[in-house]
């Protein structure tokens, strides 16, 4: 017993030598600190310091509180690590915070013995922060050493030729008490508009959306928690738990498909580009009026991430408890890219021409016909009785030869470069087990029907592609364990997945919950079925989930998200030599994609935003194929034609063959205007109306953009414009006439 | 592929379910931050295009609380706690109401409904200041209501006046804030005059037993049980016709101690309603089971009759026809376009509904999008009698949304006005409307007897003369030759244990009374009928005919019907025979067997002749079969009453108690089966927490 003791007494020693000793050598200024009360700091005195200098771009900076402002020679323009008159702002408490630091960390700390840790909010500016500073070749670092909290965060800035770079020094943070750091907001109100500046915050969220300066709405408005890429589900659930977020389990929304914002103030602005750890990141953003009269976006990074897990109390009630990560993810760091866009070209389209100079996204498609994307659903699966025995009944919903007749009529009917994605094409295929072994199934028409589809295809110009769900895991079996394959909670229990009601918000009792595949797991699966797929030679791949859904284990044992991300571009690289088909935007696949179905097509729509804009087909136009929603689903299917006209995406179209009345009852019963027959000649005629636009700037980008009331303008390649007219009634734009629910196009 | 019975599936997520966490499938949005839905005939949420789709939300408001629109002027009211504001087709702000009073400016306390006459003179309530206000369109204040008064009116509440319409009479209808017992209806001059729309009382069984049961209990509790049943209204809406559509709000009454929860039951599936002048709900109370929980605060009705509530529990938008069915759902709580926080008034301007919420302080329109026009046409053409037009509109809805049940009764209905009622009767069982399929039904069979009268009387005429011709036929029958008694084969042996079976039925004392001292019967024929038994539940679930039959062909498992037939008699058997073995008995398992089995055929036979006749009749001789049902299960009961008296040689009592134990030691077999079962799964579950546990902590 003494031994223990003093075996734990000495541990404890070590540990805290450690951090003390950890602690001495990045403050002490043997590493080159800085601090402002130091004598080299003090010689240089207080105020603002040209710090650094790159291009026409220079950064002056007040050392001891690490408070800045970049002079940008291009344009003239100044742009404010904290914007000036923050001084006379009526903002109070947390938007004091944001419009005076340059770092907000959020900590979970210890307050009182034995009780658990309380997450608290910490500011840079704070009397309890000290800054230490470090001008090296390429930047200039701040550290902020934290005392409340016991923690100590470096920050670097550098210049490039366009702008700023911020980032976080992950590796080099230390917590030399016993509280954890959660979340870091670097630079809240940088380049923050005025309540006299006129301009806009654009957020990728969906297709895009923005948030017009002083907008007038309520502070219960604010842009909160838009996380980058979506829900990880990997965070377990947090909606279990209020009343208020249970409900929203029966709302839809669109993610942040674009790890970015933009901000255009007055004839200028800048784009900021979260270049590292963006699956980490969550966006923020308010317009003046809301809790200050500043106008702000920023991004907050989850250095650790929480997870919600529902556990079991002594007396077997359930109660949702949150855990944070334990270990940080120190492979990728923080790192945000301003860049400052050209006075007077400071749009959204400009917002968007820098980004995909960001991207580096390949050479510009031809200016041919445009794809017709065709959605098949090859079969479902329902649970019948067999001689009073419910089974599951395998029902073809679109047989090969089918499919193959459709395309020779389309073809007839004048559609050109059919991408045909066959759903459902082979066993298991059908919300089943993981294949690993594709295998087109038998009853649709086997290989030998599969190929011969193929080939009509590629004699229309068109190309088959083959389905493949790589993420979830209906079914066990095919190699795949829950204990062992199964994504797992913080806790390291598997996670199921559930459909929900649509009417209550409970999980749908009629579907069995299923499984996301371990990060660990999806290349040995993806690299199975990939070297069986390729080389079966049936088509092409088209993978689903992969382009919408981003998720990570939080358990110690875990992947971060981000390197899932870097995960998911590796097995999409793998691919490479073969076009690919993926649903969903999410940017780290896109660039990866020929072809993107179910593109973004609108915004969350939230209630802060002013305006919804294509701002996620101006980046990819010309260079990926896209197309939205399927038309025969929607609700107002004349209006997909307009929708593809003003957004540059091709139409698609969802069907089935045979058999449509077992639709109903089944889980494909979305799919409930899928009838080919219904369909087939107004597919040709919109295909032909929108294909003798597009067909011209196929590899065009868009140039120019705006909506104005039921009204939208493009301009492709700043040649050919089109106007659409959403509205019941005839408008007149530019001195002609746009028809109800009509566009004319202007060359 | 296995069949789902195989696994166990079933326990395994009732397990998993305590520790797995519940994580929201792709729920990415196409047009709406919701998915509007609708039901299918089971009951199941489905999905289907969108109705209505959010076109903007005008916001910025001051207090809003109410809406109205004056179809007449094509104006808009808003209400506001401090004002009336008169808005255009595009929610822009035309003019302000200035009350004024003898020509002096006149502020209400706080402001929160309003009813506009067709001649533009408005009543609003002036919820804080305890009066109705009556003024002209200029806002001249006419008369000012405060507080009715009548004997009446027992509360001791202040008057809180909350909402207002006025019939084409001039008598007010007036919601009061904390007034339980109905709507307050007025005469013009503000004069009480009844409580419209009170709950009515229906003498039933239950009724009267709680009646005696209040004789019983404490002052307390019989307060809690007073006789009438509260009601508050949140909103109201009239149409020309002088039917009030009310919405019934669930909050507390403090003075007679009842909860929101009691209320809310009281008031269940009757949360919208229809009033006639009498006050009375003519809606179907049957149609509106598609809603949960809901806590409507306001409805709009359109010409067609087309009832559009909002509800402020889920932020769900429901639209529903003239009978209660469902068109679209959607909406939903968060801060997106389409989405509230609080809908509190919903008015519908030509197509377009406007939603105010009182908690964004904004009014969001709805455009009713290309499927929610069609819906709309067809629902218009059926009441304008245009039934053939109508079925090439239903059959276009159905193209664009499969699933839309509404669909399938809209063509079941065009087609039986049209009198073609075999499609009629293929639509309505697409729909699983089963009043609709039976009135089908019934035209249907009326016109196959007219067509086939020559045969139904020939048939009824030899019904008739049946028994004549049997006692013809037994006194002319060839005399089977006498003595030399005939071998017995197989079937002549079962021949004689069924009539055996039969007579024990006619007569179960004499019947048992053999089983018991001569040793007849036979297991044989006992395990057959409890195969009969089982046959008879199979039977019962797949052919009885569509409108008496419930059960969904696609979920029908054999096995689980094997479980509850052959198992249950298993059980009650192994239970009997337990008792017997504490009674004085003198019954053998084989006699008991027998005696249980046997006595399963008049249930069997009556339950057949069910199956049969089910098929052949509309809805409206439910009873009958119900009648034959029962009187069939009572038979068995009877039978197996005396053969239990028989084959235990039990007195009364003892049989009474007999039977009484046998039906507690049935209870404890199945007790015992679930304490195992949860015994199991509480171990289990310690298990699994040991194992995560460890897990979390490795």
């Amino acid at each position: 017993m003494k031994r223990l003791l003093f075996a734990l007494l000495a541990i404890g020693f070590a540990v805290s030598a450690g951090v003390v000793l950890r602690r001495a050598v990045l403050a002490d200024d043997s590493a080159g600190y800085v601090r402002q009360s130091d004598g080299a700091a003090a010689a240089a005195g207080g105020g603002f310091h040209k710090a650094l200098e790159k291009g026409a771009l220079t950064l002056y900076a007040d050392f001891s509180t690490g408070e800045f402002y970049i002079e940008d020679s291009r344009s003239g323009r100044t742009w404010f690590s904290n914007p000036e008159g923050r001084e006379n702002d009526w903002g109070s408490g947390f938007n004091l915070q944001l419009l005076n630091s340059r770092l907000l960390i959020d900590a979970n700390v210890y307050t009182e013995p034995e009780a658990p840790p309380v997450e608290t909010r910490y500011a840079d500016f704070a009397s309890n922060c000290t800054a230490a500073y470090k001008l090296t070749d390429d930047g200039l670092i701040m550290v902020y050493d934290f005392q409340r909290p016991q923690i100590m965060v470096p920050v670097k800035y550098s210049l490039t030729d366009t702008g700023l770079t911020a980032e976080l020094l992950n590796g080099e943070v230390v917590e030399y008490g016993t509280s954890r750091l959660t979340n870091v907001s670097i630079l809240p109100s940088f380049g923050a508009g005025s309540p006299e500046d006129e301009g806009y915050i654009l957020i990728p969220d969906g297709a895009g959306a923005l948030i017009d300066f002083n907008n007038n709405k309520s502070s219960a408005d604010k842009l909160e928690e838009a996380d980058v890429y979506g829900f990880n589900a990997g965070t377990g659930d947090r909606t279990a738990a209020s009343t208020e977020q249970y409900k929203s389990k029966k709302t839809l929304s669109e993610a942040v498909n674009l790890p970015l914002w933009g901000v255009k103030l007055n004839d200028d602005g800048y784009l900021a580009v979260i270049t590292g750890g963006a699956a980490r990141a969550t966006l923020y953003a308010q317009s003046g009026g809301m809790g200050s009269g500043f106008n702000m976006a920023y991004a907050t990074y989850a250095y650790r991430d929480w997870a919600d897990i529902r556990m079991l109390t002594k007396g077997f009630e359930q109660k949702q408890e949150s855990f944070p990560e334990v270990y940080p993810d120190l492979a990728n760091n923080y790192k945000i890219e301003y860049t400052f866009l050209p006075h007077g070209k400071s749009d959204y389209t400009d917002m968007a021409e820098a980004y995909r100079h960001t991207l580096g996204l390949g050479q510009p498609l031809p200016n041919t016909d445009i794809p017709f994307y065709l959605d098949v659903y090859g079969h479902i699966v329902k649970t019948k009785p067999r001689f009073g025995i419910p089974a599951d009944t395998v029902i073809p919903t679109a047989s090969f030869s089918k499919a193959e007749a459709a395309v020779n009529e389309l073809t007839d009917l004048g559609v050109r470069n059919i991408q045909l994605k066959y759903n459902y094409w082979q066993r298991d295929g059908y919300f089943g087990k993981l294949t690993t072994d594709p295998k087109p199934l038998a009853s649709l028409g086997g290989e030998k029907g599969l190929r011969s589809l193929k080939s009509t295809l590629e004699a229309n110009g068109g190309s088959l592609f083959l389905t493949y769900e790589p993420l979830n895991a209906y079914k066990t079996g095919g190699g795949f364990w829950v204990l062992s394959d199964a994504l797992r909670t913080i806790a390291r229990t598997p996670q199921k997945q559930y459909a929900f009601s649509l009417a209550n918000s409970s999980a749908d009792s009629r579907y069995d919950p299923w499984y996301l595949v371990r990060p660990q797991r999806i290349e040995k699966f993806f690299d199975k079925y990939w070297g069986n797929f390729s080389e079966a030679g049936y088509g092409y791949p088209a993978l689903d989930s992969i382009g919408d859904t981003l998720y990570s284990e939080l358990a110690s044992d875990g992947i971060k998200r981000d390197e899932v991300a870097k995960l998911f571009a590796s097995q999409l690289e793998k691919t490479g030599g073969v076009p690919l088909m993926l649903n969903g935007g999410n940017a780290y696949a896109a660039v990866y994609a020929d072809h993107i179905v179910d593109a973004p097509a609108r915004s969350s729509g939230l209630d802060i935003y002013d305006r919804e804009v294509p701002f996620w087909q101006i980046v990819f136009h010309g260079r990926v194929n896209y197309a939205l929603n399927a038309a025969n689903l929607s609700s107002n299917p004349g209006e997909m034609k307009l929708k593809a006209l003003e957004t540059g995406a091709s139409p698609m179209f969802s069907w089935v063959f045979e058999n449509e009345d077992e639709l109903i009852g089944s889980r494909s019963d979305y799919l409930f205007s899928a009838g080919y027959a219904r369909w087939a000649e107004q597919a040709a005629r919109d295909y032909a109306e929108i294909n003798a636009v597009l067909s011209k700037v196929s590899g065009e980008t868009v140039t120019a953009h705006k909506r104005e009331g039921s009204i939208s303008v493009t301009e492709y390649g700043g040649r050919l414009t089109v106007v659409c007219n959403y509205g019941g009634e005839e408008a007149e734009y530019g001195g002609g006439i746009i028809p109800a629910k009509g566009y004319v196009v202007i060359e | 592929m296995k069949g789902k019975w195989f696994k166990v599936p079933a326990l395994a997520f009732v397990f998993m379910l305590f520790f797995c966490q519940t994580v929201p499938a792709s729920s990415r949005m196409t047009e709406a931050p919701y998915a509007t839905y609708n039901v299918d005939k089971w009951g199941n949420a489905v999905p289907s295009p969108n109705g209505y789709l959010p076109a903007r939300a005008v916001t910025g408001f001051e207090n809003p609380r109410d809406l109205f629109y004056h179809a007449g002027k094509n104006e808009i009211y808003l209400v506001g706690t401090s004002g009336v504001w008169v808005l255009n087709e595009q929610a822009e702000i035309i003019r302000a109401i200035q009350f004024t009073l003898n020509g002096e400016p006149y502020a209400p306390a706080g402001l929160t409904g309003i009813y506009v006459t067709p001649g533009g003179d408005l009543y609003v309530c002036d919820f804080d200041g305890g009066a109705v206000i009556k003024s002209d369109s200029g806002g001249r204040i006419e008369n000012i209501f405060g507080a009715p008064q009548s004997d009446l009116i027992t509360r001791e509440t202040n008057y809180r006046p909350s909402k207002i319409v006025v019939d084409s009479y001039g008598k007010m209808y007036v919601q009061a804030f904390g007034v339980f017992e109905g709507i307050y209806c007025l005469d013009a001059d503000g004069s009480f005059i009844n409580y419209y729309g009170a709950n009515h009382v229906e003498m039933t069984l239950g009724r009267l037993a709680l009646q005696a049961w209040k004789k019983i209990v404490t002052q307390e509790a019989r307060r809690k049980m007073e006789n009438f049943v509260p009601i508050e209204y949140s909103n109201l809406y009239i149409d020309e016709t002088n039917f009030i559509y009310a919405t019934v709000t669930t909050t507390a009454d403090v003075t007679s101690g009842l909860t929101a929860q009691d209320i809310y039951r009281a008031n269940n599936q009757q949360l919208l309603r229809k009033l006639n002048p009498l006050g009375v709900n003519v809606l179907p109370k049957t149609s509106m089971n598609w809603f949960q929980n809901a806590a409507f605060t306001d409805v709009t009705v359109d010409g067609d009759g087309v009832m559009t509530m909002c509800d402020a529990v889920l932020g769900v938008i429901y639209q529903c026809d003239k009978n209660g069915r469902l068109m679209f759902a959607f909406g939903g709580i968060g801060a997106q376009l389409g989405l509230f926080s609080r809908p509190s008034a919903i008015i519908s301007v030509g197509d377009v509904l406007w939603v105010l919420d009182e908690s964004k302080r904004s009014i969001t329109l709805f455009s009713l999008t290309e499927f929610g026009r069609g819906v709309h046409d067809a629902m218009r053409l059926y009441n304008e009698g245009r039934y053939q037009e109508d079925i090439s509109l239903w059959e276009r809805v159905l193209r664009d949304d499969a699933n839309y049940m509404l669909g399938y009764t809209g063509l079941g209905k065009a087609y039986y006005q049209l009198e073609n009622y075999g499609q009629s009767l293929y639509y309505f069982k697409l729909a699983g409307d089963r009043q609709g399929y039976s009135d089908a039904f019934s035209e249907q069979s009326l016109i196959f007897m007219r067509g086939n009268f020559g045969w139904f009387f020939t048939a009824a005429l030899l019904l008739a003369l049946s028994p004549l011709m049997l006692k013809l036929w037994r006194r002319f029958r060839p005399k089977p030759e006498r003595g030399g008694a005939k071998k017995e084969t197989v079937l002549t042996r079962c021949v004689r244990e069924l009539r055996f079976c039969l007579s024990c039925m006619k007569n179960p004392a004499a019947g048992f009374d053999a089983v018991k001292w001569s040793g007849k019967g036979s297991a044989p024929l006992g395990a057959a009928m409890v195969g009969l038994f089982f046959l008879t539940a199979v039977f019962n679930a797949q052919l009885t005919g569509f409108i008496f039959n419930a059960s969904n062909p696609d979920k029908f498992s054999v096995v689980s019907v094997f479980m509850v037939t052959a198992g249950g008699f298993a059980l009650v058997l192994a239970a009997n025979y337990a008792v017997s073995s504490l009674l004085p008995s003198e019954a053998t398992f084989r006699q008991l067997f027998i005696t249980l089995a046997y006595s399963l055929a008049p249930y069997i036979l009556c339950q057949l002749a069910v199956i049969a006749a089910s098929n052949l009749v509309s809805a409206e001789m439910g009873v009958f079969l119900q009648f034959i049902s029962v009187f069939g299960i009572g038979w068995s009961a009877v039978e197996l009453m005396m053969g239990i008296f028989q084959t235990h040689r039990l007195g009364f009592k003892l049989v009474v108690a007999n039977v009484a134990l046998t039906a507690v030691g049935a209870a404890a077999i199945l007790f015992f089966i679930f304490l195992l079962y949860s015994l199991f799964q509480q171990l289990y579950m310690f298990f699994y927490t040991i194992f995560s546990e460890l897990m979390f902590r490795i």
